[in-house]
C-alpha cells in the first residue's frame, strides 16, 4: 500500500505550546459542566484537568483577581488577548454611555472591546447590536463586524467586540485613532426552525426576473458567482405573511438560471435589521443550504423594502420532497445618538 | 486532532485556536452521554465544523489566508506544496477530504458528521480527488 500523503501532511500539523496554554488557562477557568458525559461529575472535572495535562506537563493556574475584561477577551479571542491594550474613555449620548475598554491595533484591522450601557431606562440588553453603524475615521473602504460577549443584568451593560479591517490592505495610520457608532438596536426576537408556507411542487420553472443593484451577498462558501453588483432578481408579489415572524415575508419564488430563487422581504430594515437564513429540508431530514444570498433594495413613494434572494442548487424533482425551513430574527428597539472616543494609537507592528 | 481540522477549514491559526476552545468549552459544558470513544471522538468533531462554518459567514468578509503562516504549524515541509492544493479547495470538498483520508471515516459516516447525503459525500470526494489529482505525480493512494 502506498503511503497516503494527504493523512501525513494534515497530521504533521502542531498546535503550538503556548497556544495549548492560553486555551488551558481559559477552559480550567470556566464552571462546571452541567452534564454527565459518559462519566460521573467527578470524572468530567478529572477530563479537564487531564486535557490539560495532555496539552502540556504544567497546569497554569489562571489568578483569581484577573479583571473580568481579560477573562472574557481570553475567553473570545484567546490567541490575540494579550496584545490588546487598556482605553478606558466614555462618551454619553441619549442616555447611554459607550466606553471603549481596549483596543488591539495592527496592520489594517483595528479590534476593540467597548461596552454600552443604559443611564436611563432599559434599551441595552443581551441581544444588543450597533446596526453596523460604527466607524473609525480612515479614507479607506473598510469591512467591519461586531458581536456581543456578555451582558451584565444589574447594571445593564453589553459588551461587544468589534473588528474593522481596512479593504485595501493598507496599514491604519496617525497618532491617534477615533471609534464612533451612531446607532444601537436591541430586543431581537427570533422565531427558529419556522417552516416558510411554500408549495414547491407548483413553482413557476422560468420565473419573471429583473436586474438589481446588489448591496450584499452572503455565502458559506468563499466561492461567489461574478455578477459585477447586478444580478437577476425575481420580480417581487404580492407578500405573504409567515407565521410567527414578524417584518419578514415572502415575496417570490420559482427557478430561474435551472437554480431555485426564493424571495423574502423586510420594511423598515434600517432600523429593525430583520434578516434570515433559509434551507430546505428533505424527508429525511437533511439540509440543504443555499449556495449564496443576494441583498437590494427597492423604493417606491418613499418607501424602502430590502429584499434577500436565496439561490440554491436543486432540481424540481429534488424538491419535491422537500420543505423550506428558515431562523428569521429581528429588533424591537432602535437607538439613535452620537458616540465618540478618541484615543492615543498603539500600533503593535 | 481538532487544531488540525479546525486550521484545514478556517486557514487562519489564531481562529482554529478559537473554534478549537469553542469546541471544548462546548464538550465541557454540553457533551451528551456518549456511547463509545468513537462516538466522542465524531462528536467533537462535529461540533468544530459547526463551528467553522459559522466562523466562515464572518470570514466571506474577511479573508484571510496567510500560507506562511500556516506553514509554521506543520512540521513537514516536504508536504508544503500539498498542504497549499488542499487549502486552495472549495470549503466543502476539503472537510470531506479530511474526514475520509485523514481520519478514515466513511462516507455514510461523513454525511452524518456534515449533515449531508452520502451521495453528496461521494460526489464532493469525487471532485476533491479530481482536483487533487491535477497537483499530484502520484495519486495511487487516493484511490485505496
Amino acid at each position: 500500500m502506498s503511503e497516503n500523503p494527504l493523512k501525513a501532511c494534515v497530521t504533521s500539523i502542531q498546535m503550538p505550546a503556548e497556544a495549548k496554554r492560553r486555551m488551558v488557562e481559559t477552559l480550567t477557568a470556566q464552571p462546571a459542566p452541567k452534564k454527565h458525559v459518559f462519566a460521573p461529575r467527578w470524572k468530567i472535572r478529572a477530563g479537564a484537568l487531564l486535557l490539560a495535562l495532555f496539552f502540556c506537563c504544567s497546569v497554569p493556574v489562571l489568578a483569581a483577581s484577573i479583571d473580568p475584561l481579560y477573562q472574557l477577551m481570553y475567553r473570545f479571542s484567546p490567541g490575540t488577548a494579550q496584545f490588546f491594550r487598556p482605553v478606558a474613555k466614555s462618551a454619553v449620548s441619549n442616555g447611554i454611555k459607550m466606553t471603549v475598554l481596549s483596543s488591539y491595533i495592527h496592520g489594517d484591522t483595528a479590534e476593540f472591546y467597548l461596552s454600552m450601557q443604559d443611564l436611563e431606562g432599559n434599551r441595552i440588553d443581551a441581544t444588543t447590536d450597533l446596526n453596523d453603524s460604527y466607524s473609525i475615521y480612515t479614507p479607506f473602504d473598510c469591512s467591519s463586524y461586531s458581536e456581543i460577549v456578555s451582558y451584565d443584568e444589574p447594571t445593564k451593560t453589553a459588551t461587544l467586540r468589534v473588528t474593522i479591517s481596512q479593504a485595501n490592505g493598507n496599514a491604519i495610520q496617525g497618532d491617534k485613532i477615533t471609534f464612533s457608532t451612531k446607532e444601537i438596536i436591541s430586543q431581537e426576537s427570533e422565531s427558529i426552525d419556522v417552516e416558510v408556507p411554500l408549495a414547491l411542487s407548483n413553482l413557476p420553472m422560468d420565473a419573471a426576473t429583473s436586474p438589481v443593484y446588489v448591496t450584499g451577498v452572503g455565502s458559506s462558501s468563499a466561492f461567489l458567482p461574478d455578477f459585477s453588483d447586478s444580478f437577476d432578481a425575481l420580480v417581487p408579489g404580492e407578500p405573504q405573511i409567515i407565521p410567527s415572524v414578524e417584518n419578514m415575508t415572502l415575496t417570490g419564488a420559482g427557478f430561474a438560471d435551472g437554480k431555485l430563487h426564493i424571495q423574502m422581504a423586510a420594511e423598515n430594515m434600517l432600523q429593525t435589521n430583520s434578516h434570515a437564513f433559509l434551507w430546505l429540508e428533505t424527508a429525511d431530514g437533511t439540509k440543504v443550504s443555499c449556495d449564496y444570498s443576494v441583498s437590494f433594495f427597492e423604493e417606491t413613494a418613499g418607501q424602502r423594502t430590502d429584499y434577500t434572494e436565496y439561490i440554491f442548487s436543486v432540481s424540481p424533482e429534488e424538491l419535491s420532497s422537500c420543505r423550506v425551513v428558515g431562523d428569521f430574527f429581528s429588533y424591537g428597539i432602535f437607538t439613535e445618538g452620537d458616540w465618540s472616543v478618541t484615543f492615543p494609537l498603539e500600533n503593535t507592528e | 486532532m481538532l487544531f488540525q481540522i479546525c486550521l484545514v477549514m478556517l486557514k487562519n491559526p489564531g481562529d482554529a485556536e478559537d473554534a478549537v476552545q469553542d469546541t471544548l468549552l462546548r464538550y465541557l459544558q454540553k457533551a451528551p452521554n456518549f456511547e463509545n470513544a468513537e462516538h466522542e471522538k465524531a462528536w467533537l468533531i462535529t461540533v468544530a465544523a459547526n463551528r467553522c462554518r459559522d466562523m466562515k459567514r464572518f470570514f466571506v468578509r474577511h479573508p484571510q489566508t496567510n500560507l506562511e503562516e500556516i506553514h509554521a504549524y506543520a512540521c513537514r515541509p516536504e508536504d508544503n506544496g500539498l498542504l497549499d492544493t488542499l487549502l486552495e479547495l472549495p470549503d466543502k470538498i476539503r472537510i470531506v477530504l479530511v474526514l475520509y483520508y485523514v481520519h478514515g471515516y466513511q462516507t455514510a459516516e461523513i454525511a452524518k458528521i456534515i449533515g449531508k447525503s452520502a451521495s453528496a459525500v461521494k460526489m464532493r470526494l469525487f471532485k476533491g480527488r479530481k482536483l487533487l489529482k491535477k497537483q499530484l505525480e502520484k495519486e495511487e493512494w487516493l484511490y485505496e
